[in-house]
């Protein structure tokens, strides 16, 4: 005799919290922190880093005050913030008009250093200083608090660089619907499905081959396998948040994700690409919902 | 005329045989004690009759419970169901100047207790004043209805007049019948009256079988309850009716014994064994010894052996002795039975599964039973999941199917061969339902395991006796999937594991005096592990992000050794019992060879027939997950995992039924095995991925008040207060065990008004399970998510767990066969438990995943 699993089932999927999922924009958030190059040279005789440059992509559909933003540099910590450790203030960041906080930084060789000392692999694979940031624009939840490891190596290796997005492919129900390019601004049909199928660039904007060291310590070679994010307003909605790149050969008819306008007017659809070295890109794409 | 008919004699024996099942069979060491002997009534007094009740013509029956020593000698008697003061006056009397051949348990004088019932009877002799010359007979049998076993000690009335009494196996002859029709009356105590007309012809014979009614409640008793060996400190052990109806066990026995103390609450229907703070990986699981390789099915399935085929099961929540090895922590050995001398069988349908079993003769020393079950709820699924038309809903369902079958034969010299042959096969279904899935999902996932296993054992003489249980086996893991999820998951991935099996169990039993006796035997397994898989690895030693992966494409082979050999002495002076034990385990893998001794000790003093107290300590090892091991994905260079357990306790009888033991405990593991990080050393990797650097403890205190199987009543309430927390890294801090519950309270109750009703119910009050609080969290840039800022793992709690279920159970009872319809009630109160906390993708909301709401099951199941 066995009674009903079945029941069970069905009734604990019932009582699984119904939460909000990251992909819908309604306040302050920080979509990525690019580092600009993505892995910086460093010489580690000297402790001495090349600069680096430091975006943020923070949005806000309802800002209450001007944005700012500042941050700290200190050795990887578990909490990912810099506030409980040895660390050395940024300062503000710029503030550019549609670009978000940007920084030029130059890691101090006392943060080089325990950085260094911190690590159980004393800096193989390259020496992670992470850079912790915190923007504030009003919102009544206060700061949203973000970090991104800044990668330094040696020069010689096998050197990383930022994925970019060079268009997106739309299609309506596996039909073609057009092709967005940098700074275009598409229409889109309210109520409709429309697939996004973003296409990286060519060369070191796309996916890498490089040379690394293996579990076992010996040298391998990988390609990477970038990984997007898709985020948009509210008023529009996103099927998915994350989607990895195609596998070579394929191309998904659907695109990687459906975007459904909910409503008539401007929408903002915000897509990022993470390589999994550490390298990142983003494409905003403004839309028209009619 | 009257006479007190010594017919309790007859149905002790009766009842006794219909009783008392063999031996978990030959097959393994002989670990289990078992009545050998009943008790044998060589000395009737008969009881003084109280003069004016039987003037009146009044008779009665009177039922008692009867210890008896080791010697024979009656040292108690209790009234269970009396008739009257003094018809119980004079029965207890009368019982107590009984003498015995002393009952056996394991071929050794033991105490027992029985049931024994004194009839007060006025016999009214049937007197032949005539020679008839055309005389007849009447043959006859008598049975329980519903199950077909014989009543023993019937009377049976012939016009009136007392005629003849049912034997052993309810037969019953009336010789120098006059032909022609006759009033034939069959009674039994507990069971209603039968009454039939019968013609004889002339020199004739009229055969008549007569099924019983059961009216009241006994049919269950456990009516020789012998006071079994103690063979550890700590061993619980539930009867198979006493496990099967217990309330949200899902009448899964198995399952029945997460109830008791010691263990952790499982979360959902989970059949993990969480004993005294430790993980699922540190309790040995066996089937009469032997280890059995998947103890249920998946997701939450119901065990592998079906129910009727358990005896029992001994449960060993820690500080066992030398017989059970290569456990951190505890040991739960499932006794199977042997199948019944007459034919029997059992039917059960419901939405989940069709289960089947047969058990019967098949020769005159040789017994079988057969088992078998199928599931088919992929079929049934769709119609619970609730339905997203937009994004469809996805499920995986387990699609599974056992056997067991057991065959006993008892050669001319006494030895015993048994052949018990085991499968289990596992498979996941993937259910969809509504929904434009925009990648198909490939999930071919499947367990099986097989194992055939023989017994064989010989008692060389009284104080001498081997066993000997080889056993062969194969168990195969494999999956092929793609579509998952992202990364890894998206891609095709397969592996095939097929686990090669050999072990032995053997042992020694020797009495080399009536103070000491011995126990020796080897414990030999060798696995040979095929392994082939193609799969996506993170091969990075570092990334920043979501990890890249690459095919990877494992295919080699290992063998794990393990030999081991134990020794154990059995010493008793007076009211002491010493037992000291001493196991020696040697574990042989990839080129690498460890030896590890495992000193027990555990002692007992018998403070007064009533009361004892125990205490034991000793070191137990255990090899690791042969997976950690593997030189692809582990760390061959591991060692063996270590604990030391100490615990001090105390037992005391209330009265037969009522019994209390209180017992501490404190356990300690050790070189456990953990993932280390990897480290560098000028330019130099190091990366073992895994070591033995783990630490971990538990202590507390576990208590156990309980009432044994009678025919009415049965329960107990189980209270554990314990601590258990875990040190994974040297350098981290010490956090709690996922599951440690400092408060674990359980009441199980079970109630027989009638025979045809039982009543049961089970109450859960647990702690809560530990959580680590997020006091805040950062986005990741790197991965795209949120890392939450959490506090030590048990520094905040779910709420406490609370649960009532219920159960009815009716059973319709027919000459041959019968129907028992229950309704199982899990959550009465449909109480609102948390099971999992969690948090929305940036720990600003939060919420829970909850526990079973109200949950009602109706059930049928036939029987013959």
């Amino acid at each position: 005799m066995r009674p009903l699993l079945l029941a069970a089932f069905a009734a604990s999927a019932a009582c699984t919290p119904s939460f909000e999922g990251p992909e819908i924009v309604r306040d302050l958030r920080v979509l990525a922190v690019q580092a600009e190059p993505p892995e910086a040279t460093i010489d580690l005789s000297t402790g001495k880093a090349a600069p680096v440059q430091v975006r943020v992509l923070a949005v806000d559909p309802a800002p209450r005050e001007a944005m700012t933003a500042s941050g700290s540099l200190c050795f990887p910590t578990d909490s990912r913030r810099c506030d409980e450790v040895q660390n050395v203030s940024i300062g503000a960041a710029q503030m550019v008009a549609d670009e978000g906080p940007s920084w030029t930084l130059q890691v101090p060789p006392a943060i080089i250093q325990a950085a260094v000392q911190e690590d159980d692999l004393r800096g193989f694979g390259g020496v992670r200083v992470q850079l912790s940031v915190n923007v504030a624009d009003g919102d009544p939840h206060g700061p949203v608090f973000a970090d991104k490891v800044l990668l330094f190596s040696p020069p010689g290796g096998s050197v990383n660089h930022n994925p970019s997005i060079a268009s997106l492919e739309l299609t309506n129900d596996g039909a073609p619907a057009g092709t967005v390019l940098g700074g275009g601004r598409p229409s889109l049909p309210v109520g409709v499905p429309i697939g996004i199928l973003p296409h990286l660039a060519e060369g070191e904007g796309g996916a890498e081959t490089y040379t690394t060291t293996d579990l076992q310590g010996n040298a391998v070679t990988l390609t990477e396998s970038p990984r997007y994010s898709f985020f948009a307003l509210a008023g529009a909605d996103l099927d998915t948040a994350i989607a990895d790149e195609p596998l070579p050969g394929t191309r998904p008819p659907k695109g990687l994700v459906r975007l459904t306008p909910l409503q008539a007017g401007p929408g903002t659809l915000w897509i990022v690409v993470r390589d999994g070295r550490g390298g990142i890109g983003w494409l905003a794409v403004d839309y028209q919902a009619n | 005329m009257h006479s007190v008919l010594p017919l309790a004699v007859a149905l002790l024996l009766a009842q006794a045989g219909e009783n008392v099942r063999e031996a978990p069979p030959p097959p393994p060491p002989p670990k289990a004690s078992e009545l050998t002997r009943a008790p044998q009534l060589i000395e009737f007094h008969a009881a003084d009759y109280p003069k004016d009740r039987l003037e009146r013509g009044e008779t009665a029956d009177v039922s008692c419970l009867v210890d008896i020593d080791a010697a024979g000698g009656v040292t108690n008697v209790e009234v269970v169901t009396g008739a009257a003061p003094d018809f119980d006056q004079a029965a207890v009397a009368a019982i107590r100047s009984f003498r015995f051949a002393p009952a056996e348990i394991d071929g050794q004088p033991a105490p027992v207790r029985i049931r024994y019932v004194y009839h007060f009877v006025i016999e009214k002799r049937r007197v032949q004043t005539t020679v008839v010359l055309d005389a007849g007979r009447i043959r006859g049998s008598i049975a329980e209805a519903g199950n077909r076993h014989a009543v023993a000690g019937a009377d049976i009335l012939l016009d009136g007049a007392a005629a003849a009494t049912s034997d052993a196996q309810g037969s019953f002859e009336i010789a120098e019948v006059p032909p022609g029709s006759h009033d034939l009356r069959i009674g039994a105590l507990d069971f209603a009256e039968d009454r039939r007309k019968l013609d004889v012809a002339p020199r004739g014979t009229a055969e008549v079988r007569v099924y019983l009614r059961r009216t009241s409640v006994g049919e269950f008793a456990a009516v020789v309850e012998g006071e079994r060996t103690k063979e550890a400190p700590t061993v619980r052990t539930l009867k198979h009716d006493e496990l099967v109806n217990v309330p949200g066990s899902l009448n899964d026995p198995i399952r029945a014994v997460q109830n008791l103390p010691g263990l952790a609450r499982a979360p959902f229907l989970a059949g993990l064994l969480l004993v005294r703070g430790t993980p699922p990986q540190d309790t040995g699981t066996y089937l009469d010894g032997h280890r059995i390789p998947i103890l249920y099915h998946f997701l939450g399935g119901p065990s592998v052996i079906n129910e009727q085929l358990i005896d029992r099961i001994d449960f060993y929540p820690g500080g066992y002795g030398a017989y059970y090895g290569r456990n951190l922590t505890s040991a739960l050995d499932v006794g199977t039975r042997k199948a019944d001398s007459s034919l029997h069988g059992s039917f059960s349908v419901d939405l989940l599964q069709a289960v089947a079993f047969v058990e019967g003769p098949l020769g005159d020393n040789t017994q079988g039973a057969i088992a078998a079950r199928r599931s088919y709820i992929d079929l049934f699924l769709p119609l619970f999941l609730p339905n997203n038309p937009r994004d469809g809903v996805t499920a995986v369902t387990p699609i599974y199917w056992d056997y067991q079958a057991r065959i006993d034969h008892r050669l001319r010299n006494g030895d015993q061969l048994s052949l018990f042959a085991l499968g289990t096969d596992d498979s996941l279904a993937i259910v969809q339902k509504g929904g434009k899935l925009a990648e198909p999902i490939v999930l071919d996932t499947h367990t099986g395991a097989h194992q055939l296993r023989v017994g064989w054992m010989r008692p060389l003489s009284s104080d001498f006796s081997v066993s000997v249980s080889p056993l062969a086996g194969i168990i195969t893991t494999s999956f092929d999937s793609s579509g998952l999820g992202q990364g890894a998951f998206r891609n095709q991935q397969s592996a095939t594991l097929v686990d090669y099996q050999l072990a032995l169990r053997a042992e020694g039993r020797y009495r080399s005096s009536s103070a000491l006796s011995w126990r020796s035997g080897l414990d030999l397994s060798w696995d040979r592990y095929r392994v082939e898989a193609d799969v996506e690895s993170s091969l990075q030693l570092r990334g920043l992000g979501a990890a890249i992966t690459q095919p990877l494409h494992i295919d080699h082979s290992q063998v794990l050794e393990s030999i081991g050999e134990y020794l154990e002495a059995d010493a008793r002076v007076g009211r002491f019992q010493l037992v000291p034990g001493l196991r020696f385990d040697q574990f042989f893998w990839r080129g690498h060879g460890y030896g590890v001794f495992d000193p027990r000790l555990w002692a007992r003093y018998s403070a007064t027939e009533a009361t004892a107290i125990k205490a034991y300590a000793g070191i137990y090892h255990q090899a690791p997950n042969p997976a950690n091991i593997d030189p692809s994905i582990g760390n061959p260079d591991l060692t063996p995992e270590r604990s030391w357990q100490a615990g001090l306790g105390a037992e005391h009888r209330f009265s037969p039924a009522w019994n209390l033991s209180v017992e501490g405990f404190y356990l300690r593991r050790g070189a456990l095995v953990s993932r280390v990080p990897a480290t560098s050393v000028n330019g130099i990797v190091d990366n073992p991925l895994y070591g033995n650097v783990g630490l971990a403890r538990s202590y507390g205190l576990e208590v156990l008040l309980r009432h044994e199987f009678t025919g009415r009543l049965y329960g107990w309430v189980a209270y554990t207060l314990s601590h258990s927390d875990v040190l994974p890294l040297p350098d981290e801090s010490w956090r709690a065990f996922t599951f440690d519950q400092p408060h674990n309270l359980i009441v199980v109750a079970g109630y027989r008004p009638t025979p045809s009703w039982e009543i049961s119910t089970r109450y859960r009050l647990v702690s809560g399970n530990p959580s680590a609080p997020v006091e805040r969290a950062t986005f990741d840039s790197d991965s795209g998510r949120f890392v939450a800022d959490a506090g030590t793992f048990g520094a905040s709690r779910l709420p406490a767990f609370s649960q009532l279920d219920m159960r009815a159970q009716y059973s319709f009872v027919h000459d041959l066969w019968r129907l028992a319809v229950y309704l199982d009630v899990q959550n009465v109160l449909n109480h609102r438990n948390q099971e999992v906390h969690l948090f929305d993708y940036r720990y600003r909301s939060d919420g829970y995943i909850g526990g079973l709401p109200i949950l009602p099951t109706l059930g049928l199941k036939a029987s013959f």
